[in-house]
């Protein structure tokens, strides 16, 4: 017959109280996962989220947010259209004999400002025409 | 000589261990049907009232009571599936709860989770560390 006090069987238990007690805590979660991943399912939630009351986006990084990244990236473009067309229009008044009405001086595109937010080469290419046009 | 293997089968170490785990486990669950019962506010004097997580998708509201004398008692079972919860009492037929039912559903059993971590895991973590 066995001998019920030796110590493997002792820590055997032991190690298997544990497991009874994590398993147990596991079933819980799972169980209240379960509830509520039925209950969002079944739409009974959805109503209730509006957009006002949850600020969603704050939670998601912004690396983690495609529409933010879109956003950026548009952003970006509307910028250097409007350098373009600033440069252009300095450009225009350059050819007019205009000049700043305060330093009396001839407008100049800032290239620099310009040629360190554009990356595509037909921008960069427009823009340093429109630099070459503007600066003496 | 048959009892006296039976005898000998229950005192295997692997049969002591089982004896253990199925002891410590009954223990603990009504320990948890216990904390689940109080969950819901006080529970007036000769209710017995139990609330609890039978597996992942079945939770248990069982009540028992007296009536003139003699013992009632209703068993509700909530039944968890992937898109629906059904809930059947007494052993009648399922039938889908409300959303009323759902969201209260959902507000117990999170609230059950943390008085169970509390009231029945902490104290038992707390003596053993």
């Amino acid at each position: 017959m066995a001998n019920l006090t030796d110590p493997a069987i002792d820590q055997a238990l032991k190690v298997d109280s544990w497991k009874v007690i994590h398993d147990l805590r596991v079933r819980n979660s799972k169980a209240v996962d379960y509830v509520q991943r039925a209950v969002e399912a079944m739409g009974i939630f959805e109503e209730e989220i509006k957009p006002d009351s949850v600020n969603i986006k704050s939670k998601v990084p912004e690396n983690l947010d495609s529409n933010n990244n879109e956003k950026s990236e548009l952003s970006d473009i509307e910028e250097i259209k409007a350098k373009i067309v600033n440069a252009k229009k300095l450009s225009d008044q350059k050819e007019a004999g205009q000049t700043d009405p305060v330093s009396k001086k001839y407008y100049k595109v800032n290239a620099d400002d310009i040629m360190d937010t554009i990356d595509p080469d037909d921008a960069r290419a427009k823009i340093m025409s429109l630099y070459e046009r503007v600066n003496v | 000589m048959i009892n006296h293997i039976f005898k000998l089968a229950e005192t295997t170490p692997q049969r002591v261990i089982d004896n253990r785990r199925q002891k410590l486990r009954k223990s603990i669950l009504r320990h948890e049907a216990e904390v689940g019962g109080k969950i819901f506010g006080p529970i007036p004097k000769g209710v017995n009232r139990q609330f609890f997580c039978l597996d992942p998708f079945t939770w248990i509201w069982y009540e028992e009571w007296d009536k003139l004398g003699k013992r009632k008692s209703q068993m509700t079972k909530y039944t968890v599936g992937t898109k629906s919860i059904v809930k059947s009492q007494d052993g009648q037929s399922d039938k889908m709860i409300s959303a009323e039912e759902a969201k209260r559903l959902v507000d117990a059993v999170k609230t059950y989770q943390s008085r169970v971590e509390l009231e029945v895991y902490r104290p038992i973590l707390d003596v053993v560390q």
